[in-house]
C-alpha cells in the first residue's frame, strides 16, 4: 500500500460506517458513476438513503444498460430491468443506451414514456425489427442516434433522417464492409445539421464522402476509422481537412471505440470490465428474474 | 529553496505542518489563505487526525512541479493504492475531500467506491 499512515486498529477490523450520512450530493455522484444494472442490482441495496437517492427522476435522467452480451448467464431479465429503469425517469429519460438486448416493444415502451429524449444508443441490438426500430423512433425528438454492429437497412436510416430533423450525431458502426454508399448517400441527404458522424468500418466510398461534404456543411468530426473504402488523399484529404474539425483516418487506432466483445464475429480484442454479478444475500430481494408482468413496479419500491 | 510553510490542526488536536503551496489543493484553505483569515494555524475541525495525516499524503504526492516529478501513470499506480482501503476510511476521506473541497480526491473516492459497488466488493447493511 503507497499510504505510509497505518490505519488505526478500529479501521482494520472494520468500524461501521454510516452510509446514511453522506450527503445526497455525494451519493448521486457516486451513482452517476454506475451503469443502470449495477444501481438496481448492487447500488440501491447499499442502505435506505441511497435507494431514495436511487429513486430519484434525476437519476434516470440517463439509463446505460451496458453489459457483456452473457445473457443466458444472467439471473435477471434485463427487459424488465430496463422499462423499470424508464419508469424511474417519470418522463425525464433525455439518453438511453441498451446493449445486446432490446426488442420492438421496449422500444415502443420507451418512446412512449419518454417525449424528451434525446440520444438513444442501440448495440448489438439483433432482435429488433427494420419496422419496429422506425415505428418506434419517428415519435422521438433525437438529436443523437448511435447504431453500433445492429442490422438495419438503408431505408431506416432515410426514414430516421427525414423525422429527426434535429439529428446532429450520429454513429453508424459496422464491421469492415464492401464498398456500398447507400448509407453515405441517406446521411447526405436526410441529416444536413449533424455535428458529429461516426462511420466506423462502414463502406462508403470517396463519392459517399464527398457526398456527405457537400451537404453537411456543418460537420465538426467525422471518424472514418476501418472506412477501407476511401481513398483519403489529395484533393480529398485537403477538402476534409478544410471543412472538418477533427477527422480520423481509416487506419487510426479503434481501441477508444468500446463496441462489446464477441471474438467470433470480430477479429479486435476489446475488454470490458465484467460488470455481472449476483449478492446470495439479496435473492429475491429485487426480481428481474423473468415476470412478464411489466405494469406493476411497487414491488420493486420500497 | 525555502516555502512558506502552514500548520493544520485536526479536530482531534494534533497539529501537521505543510507546505502553503500543496495545502493550496484543498480550495476551502486556499481561500482561508487568501482571506488572511489564518495565523498560520488552521483548524480542520471535520477532520481527525488519522484522515489528515492521509489527506495530506495525498496532497504532497499531487503537489507535482520540477521539485516532486511524477508521470501521470506513475500518479494513477500510486492513486489505486492509496485508495486500497476499508469502507470506514474512504467513507471518511470523501468526506475530508468534500470538507475540504480537493476536486481530485473526491472524484478519486467517488471513482473508487463506484468500482467496489460495480465489483460486489461491498458490505451491505
Amino acid at each position: 500500500m503507497a499510504s505510509s499512515s497505518s490505519p488505526p486498529a478500529a479501521m482494520e477490523v472494520g468500524e461501521s460506517t454510516n452510509w446514511t450520512e453522506l450527503p445526497p450530493e455525494l451519493t448521486s455522484a457516486i451513482l452517476h458513476r454506475l451503469g443502470a444494472i449495477e444501481i438496481l442490482e448492487n447500488a440501491q441495496k447499499v442502505c435506505r438513503s441511497w435507494r431514495r437517492v436511487c429513486k430519484d427522476p434525476s437519476m434516470w435522467r440517463k439509463i446505460d444498460m451496458h453489459n457483456l452480451g452473457d445473457l443466458d448467464d444472467m439471473d435477471y431479465n434485463l427487459e424488465i430491468m430496463c422499462r423499470h429503469a424508464v419508469d424511474r425517469s417519470q418522463g425525464g429519460l433525455v439518453d438511453i443506451g441498451i446493449w445486446y438486448f432490446g426488442t420492438v416493444d421496449l422500444l415502443n415502451y420507451i418512446a412512449h414514456r419518454s417525449s424528451n429524449l434525446r440520444s438513444l444508443r442501440l448495440i448489438r441490438c439483433s432482435q429488433i425489427t427494420d419496422d419496429g426500430f422506425v415505428e418506434a423512433v419517428v415519435k422521438l425528438p433525437l438529436e443523437e442516434l448511435e447504431l453500433s454492429y445492429c442490422s438495419f437497412s438503408v431505408e431506416s436510416l432515410r426514414v430516421v433522417g427525414q423525422c429527426c430533423l434535429n439529428m446532429k450525431t450520429l454513429k453508424l458502426n459496422k464491421h469492415p464492409q464492401k464498398e456500398n454508399d447507400d448509407d453515405a448517400l441517406a446521411i447526405a441527404e436526410t441529416m444536413p445539421k449533424l455535428r458529429h458522424l461516426q462511420l466506423c468500418g462502414n463502406g462508403l466510398s470517396d463519392t459517399g464522402l464527398n457526398a456527405i461534404l457537400d451537404n453537411c456543411s456543418n460537420l465538426e468530426h467525422l471518424d472514418l476509422r476501418r472506412c477501407f473504402n476511401v481513398n483519403l488523399v489529395g484533393d480529398l484529404q485537403k477538402r476534409c481537412f478544410e471543412s472538418v474539425k477533427v477527422v480520423r483516418h481509416p487506419n487510426d487506432s479503434i481501441h477508444d471505440i468500446d463496441i462489446g466483445s464477441s471474438e467470433d464475429e470480430d477479429p479486435y480484442d476489446f475488454s470490458d470490465i465484467d460488470l455481472m454479478s449476483g449478492d446470495d444475500d439479496f435473492e429475491g430481494y429485487y426480481d428481474f428474474s423473468g415476470a412478464s408482468d411489466f405494469s406493476d413496479y411497487d414491488q420493486f419500491d420500497f | 529553496m525555502s516555502t512558506k510553510k502552514i500548520m493544520l490542526k485536526s479536530s482531534d488536536g494534533k497539529m501537521f505542518e505543510i507546505e502553503e503551496e500543496t495545502a493550496r489543493q484543498c480550495q476551502t484553505i486556499a481561500h482561508m489563505i487568501e482571506a488572511e483569515c489564518t495565523d498560520n494555524v488552521i483548524p480542520v475541525s471535520n477532520v481527525t487526525s488519522e484522515i489528515l495525516e492521509m489527506v495530506i499524503e495525498y496532497c504532497n504526492k499531487h503537489h507535482v512541479d520540477a521539485a516532486n516529478p511524477c508521470s501521470d501513470e506513475d500518479l494513477k499506480k500510486w492513486d489505486k493504492e492509496f485508495m486500497e482501503k476499508d469502507q470506514y476510511t474512504i467513507f471518511h476521506l470523501m468526506n475530508a475531500a468534500y470538507d475540504l473541497h480537493i476536486k481530485s480526491l473526491l472524484a478519486l473516492a467517488y471513482q473508487t467506491v463506484a468500482d467496489m459497488v460495480n465489483d460486489n466488493k461491498w458490505a451491505f447493511e
